[in-house]
């Protein structure tokens, strides 16, 4: 049983596990979900000590090791709609879709990132609880190391605030969801 | 209108034919003609790339209701490939910094003079006396060159970028309910000549209303009357009378003035020795005729004086970038976008947020 099912990752989480080399690692014990856009478009590449190095998913994908997953346009159209036209600018387009997927997701998914309006996003949604920092990720899995501040469970819970705070206020959300 | 619309309208106001999406893409020509006639929806990942070439933000073809009235003005319009890539470019760091104002609560609304009256009665005189009025009313001092970028982007609220194209003598200037005022200047030209090219573009932005119609018509071209206002504008504006006429008078010897000694004026207004002979050609009703043999001959011997440094500018101003940088400390903005609106790869994005995250921690302190 692997210790986390439904996982995302961003774009940023990818890189930084491939420049920890733990990427492997973490696909042995989580089941890993990627957005199509991170994986085709956000995903390129990552450096270590001898330069720049390509970062190719095509045989962790076709071992299933990692999951792709697809929103419809329609779908994604609907979930930026609800939001204030500039808010969903700020976004990567890769966590766009993966929280647009979490939110019409049966399964109970958590998305792990490194960026403050994915966690002030979550917050907005209500849903504060799925999301995560690689910290947490790693120390559950007993990779645990010191990572730089954006991937530090503070940094999470910094930004978790602010955006149910901003939840309360009204602010980046058309309507109130709950 | 629908995200097939929008997306020709797109790839058609960039000048990219379907083979060229192709090309930069990946996403096949009839792939990307089935998604503008509606024939199925692009993915969100090609629909991404396809927002890079188009130089677009995706929210733009998830959008709803008209598109808005986006009208670039000219001076020297390169050849129509180069006009709208650089278009598009133009018009997407404009909306891009708006972006960035609106999320750092930093918005700084267009304060131009007002100018009202109307085309077919606006005369030099009338350019002359609006140079003054601006001159004037944003306290530009007597050497107006050295500081007219700075009051213009940080108090006027005019959005200023350098691009380099080709010709090098074209600039543009853009006004759009959307985002402001914005002037594009050629990176490629020295500093003296985007200085006056900015007086010239400024003159369009104060008189946008004079001189395009808000109904009806592109108001894309300007005439070559309303050139000439705007060359009379800015050559009033960076080279005011007064300070002029004292300038030329120090170094005047008898009734006349040698070139090294014009090459020093013009440094002093940071203007280029060519402007400097005309606005002088204006100020002392020199004959046109004994100008153009001055101008001519400055040119050919011009290069023993013309030793100012030449700077390459930035293309983002430094107060975009100041923005880029609050929004992602704020929250406001991820690291990916950060990369796009910086122009800078994901791995410089990220570094840039572990800065940022480290210039927010909090220190301790002891209880007394």
């Amino acid at each position: 049983m692997k210790r986390f099912r439904f996982l995302l990752l961003d774009a940023n989480v990818v890189i930084k596990l491939f420049e920890l080399g733990l990427w492997e690692h973490v696909l042995d014990k989580c089941d890993v979900l990627l957005s199509r856009t991170v994986v085709e478009t956000e995903v390129q590449f990552y450096f270590d000590d001898e330069g720049q190095q390509v970062i190719d998913l095509s045989d962790d994908v076709a071992a299933r090791s990692v999951t792709i997953v697809d929103v419809e346009l329609t779908e994604l159209k609907q979930f930026c709609g609800r939001f204030d036209p500039t808010y969903l600018d700020a976004l990567d387009a890769g966590e766009a879709e993966s929280l647009a997927y979490l939110e019409s997701s049966p399964d109970p998914c958590l998305i792990c990132s490194s960026d403050a309006i994915v966690f002030r996003t979550l917050a907005q949604l209500a849903r504060s609880e799925q999301g995560l920092a690689l910290e947490e990720v790693l120390g559950k899995i007993g990779l645990g190391r010191e990572l730089p501040q954006q991937f530090t469970r503070s940094f999470r819970e910094r930004w978790t605030k602010q955006g149910e705070q901003e939840r309360i206020r009204g602010i980046g959300l058309k309507q109130n969801l709950t | 209108m629908s995200v097939g619309r929008r997306l020709r309208y797109a790839r058609k106001r960039a000048g990219l034919t379907l083979l060229q999406v192709e090309e930069r893409t990946g996403i096949g020509e009839s792939s990307v003609s089935e998604f503008e006639n509606a024939k199925r929806e692009p993915r969100l990942s090609q629909l991404q790339a396809l927002s890079g070439v188009y130089r677009r933000s995706i929210t733009f073809f998830l959008g709803e209701g008209h598109l808005p009235r986006e009208v670039v003005l000219w001076r020297q319009k390169p050849d129509p490939a180069t006009a709208s890539e650089t278009e598009a470019e133009f018009l997407r760091l404009c909306q891009q910094y708006h972006n960035l104002e609106v999320w750092c609560e930093e918005r700084r609304p267009c304060e131009l003079p007002k100018v009202s009256g109307d085309a077919a009665s606006f005369r030099y005189p009338d350019a002359e006396r609006l140079a003054y009025e601006v001159q004037s009313e944003l306290r530009l001092g007597d050497r107006p060159a050295r500081g007219l970028g700075t009051v213009l982007e940080e108090v006027c609220g005019v959005k200023l970028f350098h691009l380099g194209f080709e010709p090098t003598g074209s600039a543009a200037s853009a006004v759009s309910d959307a985002f402001g005022a914005g002037v594009l200047l050629n990176a490629a030209n020295v500093r003296w000549r985007r200085n006056f090219d900015l007086a010239h573009e400024l003159f369009h932005l104060l008189t946008w209303n004079v001189f395009r119609s808000t109904e009806g018509g592109d108001g894309v071209f300007a005439s070559e009357q309303e050139e000439k206002l705007a060359t009379c504008f800015a050559s009033h504006l960076l080279m005011p009378s007064d300070a002029t006429r004292v300038a030329i008078s120090e170094v005047m010897k008898g009734e006349g003035v040698s070139f090294s000694d014009l090459f020093k004026v013009a440094r002093q207004f940071d203007v280029s020795v060519e402007a400097l002979l005309w606005r002088i050609h204006f100020l002392y009703r020199c004959e046109e005729e004994d100008t153009r043999r001055d101008i001519e001959r400055y040119r050919k011997v011009g290069s023993i004086w013309e030793n100012r440094e030449h700077d390459e500018p930035a293309t983002r101003p430094a107060r975009f970038v100041a923005l880029a940088r609050q929004a992602l400390r704020k929250g406001q903005i991820s690291q990916g976008r950060l990369a796009e609106y910086l122009g800078i790869s994901r791995r410089e994005a990220m570094q840039i947020a572990e800065q940022e995250a480290l210039e927010d921690e909090e220190i301790q302190i002891p209880p007394a």
